[in-house]
């Protein structure tokens, strides 16, 4: 289950849950003591359902078996939004010849990212990607199980921020039972 | 420098934390933190639930007992104070994360212009209540209730005040804003449980 106070934007979604939430109970309560309790069990009820389809479904997400041969998913987890120099390189270099699907996360603008995104279609990539808050680990955690990746590639760039800690390709291998690649591309393209 | 340090490599600087989980301790701080203050306030709201309860027969069902009454349009005014905060704080936030340090000042200020409003009307409200917390239970536990909310309300507002001399000092990036991250979780904290407190000692 997500954590709802994970970053701001959750905490503040939190609020206006808890405003909606309670102001219906309170309507109910106000036209009848029993309508209010039971808007409080229905609104109850139906946000328990809510939070447990949400924790068994994976959006977006395609068993193993089901994939095409030709296929390798890629999650990027590119701390500049994508867009150095040398990683379109290197996720052509991991396709293979194969279909390249990729899904980038970061915590780059939005503008960004989708310039990056440009750029990763032009040279032939099935390329998506959302903007990601709060800390990494988690952040990835959820996209790996949501987009269900073949490969993580990990990638910084030129303008570095403190959203990746160091050591953080060691722990993404130990954490996840997939390849992972880091690329720097300010540098040399790949490492 | 010590002998443990070189031993390790890190001249100059101390080596690099490991963490075992990817929640950064900032992070992690806050929310340990929230966590013990749901617990602080649901030992609040048990004592509240349990006088309304177990005295209902004795106040012949009636709630707040005669001859109180609750402030509750007042309170609902200053809902809407807090409500409006939680749109200005989530405006600051988004700003900084689009680089416009404009919006990130103009959204902590009004923020605390708010915030300050909510708990200088409470004061007043309170003096003008008419019962203090001596008088009965019901006098104690909502004292209590509100009182401990106006607490973290004046906690919240000491750190929005760091947030805002920080951010005229220029501490905040696009890159760089975790402090502004963690003040607003814990504002939009302060707001649940003031819409909460609302919700249970004013509508119920």
């Amino acid at each position: 289950m997500n954590n709802p106070l994970r970053s701001e934007r959750d905490a503040f979604r939190m609020v206006l849950l808890t405003v909606a939430y309670l102001g219906l109970i309170g309507i109910g309560w106000r036209i009848d003591k029993w309508l209010g309790a039971a808007v409080f069990v229905a609104l109850t009820a139906g946000g328990v359902v809510w939070l447990l389809r949400g924790r068994s479904s994976s959006r977006g997400a395609r068993p193993a078996a089901e994939r095409r041969r030709d296929e390798l998913r890629v999650l990027v987890v590119a701390e500049d939004g994508g867009s150095g120099s040398g990683l379109v390189e290197v996720l052509r270099s991991r396709a293979a010849g194969r279909r390249a699907v990729v899904q980038v996360v970061s915590p780059a603008s939005a503008e960004r990212l989708a310039a990056s995104l440009v750029a990763m279609r032009s040279a032939g990539l099935d390329a998506t990607g959302e903007t990601v808050e709060g800390d990494a680990g988690p952040a990835i955690e959820e996209a790996v199980r949501r987009f269900r990746p073949d490969e993580l590639v990990v990638s910084s760039g030129p303008a570095r921020t403190d959203w990746l800690e160091p050591g953080f390709v060691d722990w993404a291998r130990e954490r996840f039972d997939l390849p992972v690649v880091g690329v720097a591309s300010h540098e040399d393209g790949a490492a | 420098m010590s002998a443990a340090a070189e031993a390790h490599g890190h001249a100059g600087h101390p080596p690099t934390p490991h963490y075992s989980s990817r929640v950064s301790p900032a992070t992690l701080g806050i929310l340990l933190f929230i966590g013990s203050e749901i617990m602080l306030f649901g030992s609040f709201f048990t004592a509240y639930f349990f006088i309304r309860v177990v005295n209902s027969a004795f106040w012949h069902g009636q709630w707040p007992p005669s001859p109180y009454q609750r402030p509750a349009f007042v309170a609902g005014v200053n809902t809407l104070l807090l409500i409006t905060s939680s749109f200005s704080m989530h405006w600051a936030d988004t700003s900084i994360k689009k680089g416009n340090r404009a919006g990130l000042k103009g959204g902590l200020i009004l923020t605390f212009a708010l915030g300050l409003s909510f708990l200088l009307i409470q004061m007043i409200e309170y003096s003008r209540l008419g019962f203090n917390t001596s008088n009965t239970a019901f006098a104690a536990t909502f004292y209590g209730l509100t009182g401990l909310h106006a607490a973290h309300v004046f906690v919240g507002l000491t750190i929005l005040m760091v947030m805002i001399v920080r951010s005229f000092r220029g501490h905040f990036s696009q890159a760089h804003h975790h402090g502004v991250e963690l003040g607003g979780i814990y504002w939009h904290f302060v707001d649940v449980m003031w819409i909460v407190v609302y919700f249970t000692v004013y509508i119920l």
